[in-house]
Parts: structure tokens; sequence; C-alpha cells
């Protein structure tokens, strides 16, 4: 006997060659029969889904091939044309008056299907057909902003509205996003959402830290991030969604996310696309996963901000550097030190924060390994550095000797040595002392004050 | 048994008439319990004596929910194609109770005509 393999959604098949015949003229009469009703398409993909559905559990017996006496009992459970046309069992008119309701004027209702406190936002989105995650947004961020005036508006609205059970009527839904996820999968909800791509959302989502942080300057960056009206909205807005939203655990919600027809085709392609052999996220695990982003947020703002102090410490520290790094080996560390050492995680943090936002997921070997060996090096520099600085320092400690300045007044007057002190500064490394300097009108404020090897033999010692 | 084909016709005809409504009654009875693939309906209708086809089966369920009565969920299976199960509504449950009254009213109506003696 001749078989054949046929696809049926998704699904090879195997058929013998009659039951096959059979089966794709027994389909035929059914598409016929059921494309001349109302709503015949759906119908009928819903009894051929039901239809592999059995061939496919048919296909599990030990020899896997389709017969026709299988045909007949698909056919004598699903009925056969002429069966059906006796049966048909109710018409549309039936429901005639079932549509009683919408036809006149929309009235606004509170949600009793889709509620979170009392079903007013639920009931306003059905009124204006948007999603009622907008006006919760907006009942939020109103209450926070005016202090309580969309509260108050919920709550009148709340005793106004009668409550009622509403009909679903929209085609697409906000869900967070399970498959294109930083923290909760909010940006990625949006971005089906939208149908654009989710760094752009991010990128947002981001924008008031990215603004406060150019506008603050990079030192208090750990203390401002926690600041602004904008910031804050934002992340109300973050919460609020994660809070209110569903992620999408079935390609089914994936579709309803995009707006796209949820119907059998698309989702075994979605099925395929993003979910194939993705496993069940536990609540514990989800748990974990908030703490885990929580406790990781919370260390990388200070490293990062710890970070910049450093290196724009090390910025400012410049003109000191000829003075403790006085060796050419020392300078070169030093360099290292600061470029590698410091400089260097700053980047990987930023660009794994872009690769994140992007949505990168392979991990770019290449750039890990060169990463690493650069922060090697500058990890290796710095400890050379610090135990050559040391080992000075625990030499010249032997000749060091703390100087008390004989203070008279409130200030201490200092005579200029030579021209480069006078337009202030300057550091030397041959000079008494080593440290900061500013000028003011005719006034040198010594700060920071080092004292380098010897006493200097100046008058005003 | 019959008399004509005539008359088997039209015996078949008055059957399904008289099962048209019942159906779709018996049916809205299985989805009030819980959320339910069709497949479990058409077994559990079989077993109580009232054997339904599929195919009739679909077409109700989808103008059921074309109606407001019953709502669907996809629900993805480990092997084979995806299944959509279905549960009534808020909307449905008062549909049900309707047809429910007025069935029961009709059972005993039937059953107080149908079993009186002949005089």
């Amino acid at each position: 006997m001749n078989t054949i393999n046929f696809k049926y959604y998704q699904h090879y098949l195997q058929f013998e060659e009659a039951a096959l015949t059979q089966f794709q003229a027994y389909e035929k009469r059914l598409k016929e029969y059921f494309l001349n009703q109302d709503d015949g398409l759906e119908i009928f993909e819903d009894i051929k889904l039901r239809i592999c559905e059995i061939l496919h559990a048919k296909t599990k017996r030990a020899d896997a091939c389709i017969t026709q006496q299988d045909i007949q009992d698909i056919i004598s459970s699903i009925g056969e044309v002429e069966q059906l046309e006796k049966v048909e069992i109710l018409d549309d008119k039936d429901y005639g008056a079932k549509n009683s309701d919408d036809k006149g004027r929309k009235k606004l209702f509170r949600s009793e299907n889709e509620k979170i406190i009392a079903g007013v936002c639920g009931g306003l989105g059905n009124y204006f057909s948007i999603d009622p995650l907008a006006f919760r947004l907006l009942f939020v961020i109103i209450s926070v902003i005016s202090r309580g005036l969309g509260l108050l508006t919920y709550i009148i609205l709340w005793a106004v509205l009668t409550s009622k059970e509403l009909p679903v009527n929209l085609s697409k839904r906000l869900y967070r996003n399970s498959n294109n996820k930083v923290i909760a999968g909010v940006c990625g909800g949006l971005a089906s959402f939208f149908n654009i791509e989710a760094w752009i959302v991010r990128v947002l989502f981001l924008s008031p830290i990215i603004l406060n942080a150019a506008l603050s300057g990079f030192f208090d960056f750990g203390i401002t991030i926690f600041n602004g009206s904008a910031l804050g909205v934002v992340i109300i807005t973050y919460i609020v969604l994660w809070l209110t939203t569903k992620e999408t655990e079935t390609a089914a919600e994936e579709l309803m996310a995009r707006g796209e027809d949820v119907n059998i085709s698309s989702i075994t392609e979605e099925k395929k696309r993003a979910y194939s052999g993705r496993s069940g996220n536990s609540g514990l695990n989800n748990l974990l996963r908030v703490i885990a982003f929580i406790v990781i947020g919370l260390l990388i703002i200070p490293i990062v901000g710890l970070l910049f102090s450093l290196v724009f410490g090390s910025i400012f520290m410049l003109p000191l550097t000829s003075a403790i790094l006085h060796t050419p080996l020392m300078k070169w560390l030093g360099v290292l030190s600061v470029l590698f050492f410091l400089i260097l995680p700053l980047v990987a943090i930023i660009v794994w924060g872009i690769r994140r936002i992007a949505g990168i997921k392979c991990p770019n070997k290449r750039l890990r390994t060169s990463f690493g060996a650069l922060w090697g090096l500058g990890f290796t520099s710095a400890t050379i550095l610090s135990l050559l600085l040391i080992s000075e320092l625990r030499s010249s400690a032997t000749i060091s000797e703390k100087i008390h300045l004989p203070i008279t007044g409130d200030t201490l007057y200092v005579d200029a040595l030579n021209e480069e002190l006078k337009n202030g500064q300057v550091t030397f490394s041959d000079a008494p002392f080593a440290g900061f300097y500013e000028k003011e009108n005719d006034k040198q404020h010594v700060g920071l004050l080092t004292f380098r090897q010897r006493v200097s033999s100046d008058s005003l010692f | 048994m019959f008399a004509s084909e005539t008359q088997r016709m039209n015996v078949e005809n008055i059957q399904s008439q008289m099962k048209k409504g019942v159906l779709e009654f018996c049916i809205l009875s299985i989805i009030g319990r819980g959320e339910v693939y069709p497949a479990d309906i058409v077994e559990e209708l079989e077993q109580k004596g009232m054997p339904v086809l599929e195919g009739t089966l679909y077409p109700l369920l989808t103008r059921l929910n074309k109606a407001g009565y019953l709502d669907y969920r996809w629900v993805e299976s480990q092997s084979g194609p995806p299944r959509k199960y279905f549960s009534m509504n808020k909307q449905g449950e008062a549909f049900y109770q309707a047809l429910e009254n007025t069935w029961y009213d009709l059972a005993s109506a039937v059953e107080r005509i149908s079993q009186q003696q002949k005089k």
C-alpha cells in the first residue's frame, strides 16, 4: 500500500493513499458546506483543528499510518454534510435580540468583568474602546501629580456609575512581553502594542535618568538618579504597568498583544517562533527574579557612581600625578590602571545596558574575552602601582615629619616663590609642598597640604 | 419499522426539531459547570444518551460565542494542535437560567399531557 506524507497544520501525517483521497474529498465537502454559513470560516477552522487532533492521536499507534478506517471514524464522529444539514440546529436569527443593548446610545458603566478596584477604568475603556490600562495609568499619574484629584474623580465615578458586565471590545491588549524583557517585559509589551522596536521604548523610559545624569554631571549621579519629577512619572508608569498587566503566557496572548488575528495558523506560527521549548515560569521563580533585579539595580547604581567619581577624581588628580608618579614606569602603570581598571568596567556596564536595551541576546564572546583581558591588565597594573606606592610611602615615612605651621591669625600668608605659583593652579614636585592652590584676588588659598621629603629652608617655615 | 420513506423522513425531521432546542440547553448546562473542551461535551452527551455530531456542536458553540454567552480561550497542548476551551460568562448564565425555567415548565407540561390516560 502506498503511503503519503501529508502536511496538515504544521504536522506531518502519514496517510494511506486511498485514505488521503477520501479525507481530502471529505474536507472539501465540509468546507463548501460551512463557508456558506455565517461565521462559517471560524467553524470550519475549529473543525479542521479537531480533525487534526484526532488524526494526530491516531498516528501515535504503532503503525502510525492513517487508514481509510480512520477517516471513516472521523466522518462518523464529525458528521457527513447531509447529516449536518438535517440537524441544522440554529440560525443566527434565533439570537436576534442579542445586540439590543448595544444599538442604543452607548452608556458609561463600571465594568464588572474588567476591574482592579471598582471597574471604573474598565468601564471607561469599554466606552471609548480603549484598553482600560490607559485610564488606570492616567488616574494614578494625575493622582500623584495633583495630590489626589485623580483619586477623587475615581471615587465620584465609582459612586455615580452602576456596575455591569461589559463585553470585551478590544482587538488589542497590552501585555508584558515575556519573550522580550529586561526587567518585567513592560517595554517589550509596549513595543508590541505600538508595533515599534523595544529599544525605542526603553530609551524613552530611561531618558529622564540620562537627562538627569547629563544635566547634573556625573559626580552626584548616584543621588540625582532618585530625583526629578519626570523620573518619578516614568517609574510610577513602569510599576503601574507592571502590576496591572498580565505577562504573555501563550502564543494566543502574544498575538493579542500585537492586535493580530488569533486563529489557528497564526497561533501555530507564533508558537513555533517564540514559545518552542520554553518552560513555564513558576511564581516563586518570578519573585526571585524581581528580587534579583532589585539587588542588582541597587548594586549597579552605586558601583557606576563610584566608578564615575574615581574616573573624574583621577582626572582632577592629574596635576598631582607628576608628584606621586615620578618614574616613567609608574606613569605608565597609572595610565593603564585608570584606563582599564576604572574606565573599562564603566564602558562595559554601559555596553551591557545598551545590548540589553537593544535586545541582543547572543553573548558576544570576543567582546567578553577582550574586556576581561584588558580589565585584567588594568587590575594588574593597579596592583603593581599600589604596591610600588605603598613601598615608597613606607620608605618615605621614615624621613617625613609633621610640621605645625605657626599660624598666628585667620590667614596664613605665603609668599609666592616664582611666577608660576603666582598664577595659581600649579603644582611643583620641588616645592616645599604639593597640593591644591586656588587663587582669589591676591590671596592664595592652600588646600590639602602634603609635605614631601624635606623641610624647605624657606624663611617662612 | 416505518410505513414509508416519507414517514421516516417526517419522523426524523420532528426528532431533529425536538432535539434542536434541548441540545442547546444540555450543552449550556455542561459548559455552565466549568470550562470545557468540545470533544468532552460530545463524549458526555453520548454517555448520557444524547449523541451529537461534532459537526453540529461546533457551529452551535461558535454562534453562542458570537451571541456573547460563551467565552473561549486557546490552550496549547503538548502534542497536537492548540485547543479552544469554552466557558460561560455572566450573560450566558442569565441566558441559561431562562432556558432552564422554560425547560422544566415544558417538561412537566409534556409529561402531564402525554401521560394522561385515555378516557
